[in-house]
């Protein structure tokens, strides 16, 4: 009875742990397809569709998705997280709200444990917060 | 130091579940699964288009695309445009300042 239940929820758990099959491998090729429309997108704008663009395409292709592509992948997935602002987030999670925090803490400590931000302080510290932004380049 | 650690875990799980939320409201809510399969579909031609124009290859390839992102992975689909669509608002921005503003309010 015991043994047929474990079957039996091994079974219903199992399509959940098993339907991740093939998804590094489809998402791969998908990938693929984006690295060659921006190859064809950027030589396609800087040398129009003719039969040196063609060119440029293939070799550009041969080299960047089926070469090197361990090394090609990885940085255009890093150049889609800079263009889609994840070097700006990246800032915030690590560096300013940290040292915000830390900030706050300190503050805390002078003004005694346990005391909550009056509204003006709040607005100070988010001043604060635009001042370090900016000192950053965002 | 405590609330440091605190901090990155609140912000970590707050990224996590605004952009798992999608899809698990596509699987409860089956006209919200619909909605956002077209807006998908839509967004993907569009962008395709963008990339190389008007033709045949784009059909082809938006084709294989819709194919792979959102009928067979559709979950993956959907958290990637969520991701996308959230960082691209600056929303992840505001996850993180509000949550440190947040933590100040509630430290004691």
């Amino acid at each position: 009875m015991l043994l047929t239940m474990l079957t039996l929820g091994f079974s219903q758990l199992m399509p959940p742990l098993l339907f991740l099959d093939g998804l590094i491998g489809d998402m791969t090729f998908v990938l693929k397809i984006f690295v060659l429309m921006t190859i064809v997108s950027y030589v396609v704008q800087h040398l129009g569709k003719g039969p040196l663009a063609l060119l440029v395409i293939a070799v550009m292709a041969w080299f960047i998705i089926f070469d090197y592509f361990i090394y090609f992948g990885g940085i255009y997935i890093l150049y889609m997280l800079a263009l889609f602002g994840g070097v700006q987030l990246a800032m915030d999670f690590f560096i300013v709200g940290p040292q915000m925090l830390a900030g706050g803490q300190h503050g805390a400590g002078q003004e005694g444990e346990g005391e909550h931000m009056t509204g003006l302080e709040l607005k100070e510290k988010q001043h604060q917060m635009m001042q370090m932004r900016k000192r950053a380049g965002f | 130091m405590n609330e440091k650690g605190n901090f990155l875990f609140v912000i970590i799980g707050l990224m996590i579940g605004a952009v798992v939320l999608l899809p698990i409201l596509m699987y409860i809510f089956p006209p919200i699964d619909i909605i956002i399969k077209i807006i998908l579909v839509f967004s993907i031609f569009m962008m395709v288009r963008g990339f190389l124009g008007n033709g045949v290859l784009t059909l082809l390839v938006s084709g294989i695309l819709i194919y792979f992102l959102v009928i067979k992975w559709w979950w993956v689909g959907a958290t990637g445009w969520m991701a996308i669509t959230l960082a691209s608002l600056g929303i992840f921005s505001v996850l993180i300042w509000g949550s440190q503003t947040l933590m100040m309010f509630t430290k004691k």
